[in-house]
């Protein structure tokens, strides 16, 4: 009985951890493009950008008052974290490709 | 030629390669730490941008890259985009050339160090990029100023909708151009300069090329309508002659201001990239240097070319692709210099086809055939052929094999081509008889460094 009530304590627990803490979209990035040109989130939601070309990426996050935030170099194969915790609308940039963009709006 | 001549050209000559030199200084000073090459500036490896893991012939990467005026990099500190090229060769014709192929040269078998260039090549400042070739020509063994295309571009949106657009400076109609249908990197990428080629050639088909400097313009609308014109000014006799196109005594020189258009509409299918496009120019031009009586001989040039290119797997740079151009250029001449002083007729036509298709395995093997045609108006005094006409076809086959370039190769800073062509000539300036005289093997070895 004290295991089922244990269980039932930590199940709420995550569900509430994972109610705050927002949902997470994956965005692909192949054939030298973003699998969706454009995306719109709650503020506090994750975008998981994962290279699955086999060249090198780069996510660049540029608001609407073009302040850039670089989030690097992103070899083949890895994956990219950006938190999106500000509304506004974002392009997202490839600084290597410059075809390679998507639009971000956060609400 | 006179003293004061001689002295004249070799100051202007210092003062060009002077300006030159400030234009490589002047680009390398903007922000030396980001400056590399091409390849060292985006860190993507030759077959990124390159059909075959070699350059010209552009992949969709390579034509994004150029468009957004050579400015893409990867955000690393690099040195200064400088990079070399060399090239050596054995030219064998099917018959002896009635004299030496080339002054220094036999009249057949022969082996060559065909050139040397030496480019500044990369961004030189935001949105603003470009290459300038330096070239040593090992046949005429002469330095000169080749290719160089310098611009600024950007992207915008207007009405919902994303463009490119540019702003440039070249020294060749169509170096600009990012398609290989377009005359100024059209199959083949490099041929003998030790075999016979057809005389016949239209204006905008490389005959400016280096005669003229101009600005153009250009902008690239959602992704689907290109749309460039440009103006460009002959070069006078003693600036061409400084930068190295010698001699110009006797050579033609272009008149007044050349106007150049270029209409493309494009689209990727799935893997399948197509373009349609139109293209042209006028030039007004003084024959052998000459204009009687002010008269010019007038050139209006249109053409139609297509690319198709096929990659198998977008998301692998070395996937194998098919690559298929094609363009048809008219040309209408009005010979009102050569009318008067050759009895050439009035108005003259040449048509050019070409059609190339190759098949790129692994980015490492490049088999290409192409079939060519030029076919002229009746005219002995203007061509000069037996026949009166300047016809000629027939085709090219190559086989190149590239080892480098690639995203798990050995080197990033070497790559090396190694071809082996076959002209085969069915006509031949007018000429079908013994026009296979003209065939030509050429076994040649192309290499690139980047410093």
């Amino acid at each position: 009985m004290r295991h089922l009530a244990k269980i039932i304590a930590m199940t709420i627990c995550l569900a509430t951890a994972v109610a705050l803490a927002g949902a997470a979209t994956e965005v692909d990035q192949v054939g030298q493009k973003f699998s969706k040109p454009t995306l719109t989130l709650q503020s506090g939601d994750m975008v998981h950008f994962l290279n699955r070309d086999d060249t090198t990426h780069n996510v660049n996050v540029i608001d609407a008052n073009d302040v850039a935030l670089d989030q690097g170099l992103q070899k083949p194969g890895e994956t990219i974290n950006v938190l999106f915790d500000k509304a506004g609308r974002f392009n997202v940039r490839c600084a290597i490709h410059p075809r390679m963009k998507m639009t971000v709006t956060v609400e | 030629m006179p003293r004061h001549t001689a002295i004249r050209t070799t100051l202007h000559a210092a003062a060009l390669w002077a300006v030159v030199a400030a234009l490589i200084v002047l680009a390398s000073s903007g922000s030396a730490m980001a400056l590399p090459s091409f390849a060292e500036q985006t860190g993507q490896p030759c077959a990124a941008c390159h059909v075959g893991a070699f350059g010209p012939q552009l992949k969709p990467y390579g034509r994004e890259f150029k468009l957004y005026g050579y400015t893409a990099t990867d955000g690393k500190p690099h040195g200064l985009p400088i990079a070399a090229t060399a090239q050596a060769s054995f030219t064998h014709t099917d018959a002896n050339q009635p004299g030496p192929a080339s002054r220094w040269f036999a009249s057949n078998n022969n082996p060559a160090f065909d050139q040397a260039s030496v480019y500044y090549a990369g961004k030189i400042a935001p949105h603003t990029g470009g290459f300038i070739e330096l070239n040593y020509d090992g046949v005429g063994k002469k330095l000169l100023l080749n290719n160089a295309d310098l611009r600024y571009a950007d992207d915008a949106t207007l009405l919902d909708t994303d463009f490119v657009y540019g702003f440039g400076f070249n020294n060749s109609p169509s170096v600009q151009d990012v398609w290989n249908s377009s005359p100024a990197w059209g199959f083949p990428y490099n041929r003998s300069a030790l075999a016979p080629t057809p005389m016949a050639a239209a204006q905008i088909d490389g005959s400016l090329a280096q005669q003229v400097a101009g600005a153009s313009t250009y902008v690239l609308w959602d992704d689907l309508i290109y749309a460039e014109a440009a103006l460009y000014q002959g070069l006078a006799g003693d600036v061409r002659n400084a930068l190295g196109q010698v001699p110009v005594t006797g050579a033609n020189k272009v008149i007044g201001v050349v106007p150049y258009w270029r209409l493309a509409l494009q689209h990727q299918f799935g893997n399948h990239y197509l373009q349609v496009g139109l293209y042209g120019l006028t030039a007004a031009i003084g024959p052998g240097g000459l204009s009687p009586g002010g008269a010019t001989d007038r050139f209006a040039d249109t053409a139609l070319d297509a690319n198709w290119q096929w990659i198998f797997d977008s998301t692998k740079v070395t996937s194998d692709m098919v690559s298929a151009h094609a363009t048809y250029i008219r040309e209408d001449a009005t010979l009102r210099a050569s009318s008067a002083a050759l009895a050439a007729n009035p108005r003259d036509r040449l048509d050019t086809f070409r059609a190339d298709i190759s098949y790129s395995r692994a980015a490492t093997w490049t088999p290409s055939v192409q079939y060519f045609r030029t076919a002229g108006s009746l005219d002995p005094a203007y061509w000069g052929t037996p026949s009166g006409r300047p016809n000629s076809a027939g085709f090219v086959a190559e086989l190149a094999y590239v080892p480098f370039g690639k995203p798990d190769s050995r080197f990033n800073w070497f790559n090396i081509r190694l071809a082996a062509q076959y002209i085969a000539y069915t006509r031949f300036d007018g000429a079908t008889t013994r026009a296979s005289a003209n065939n030509a093997l050429y076994l040649s070895a192309w290499s690139a460094i980047h410093f």
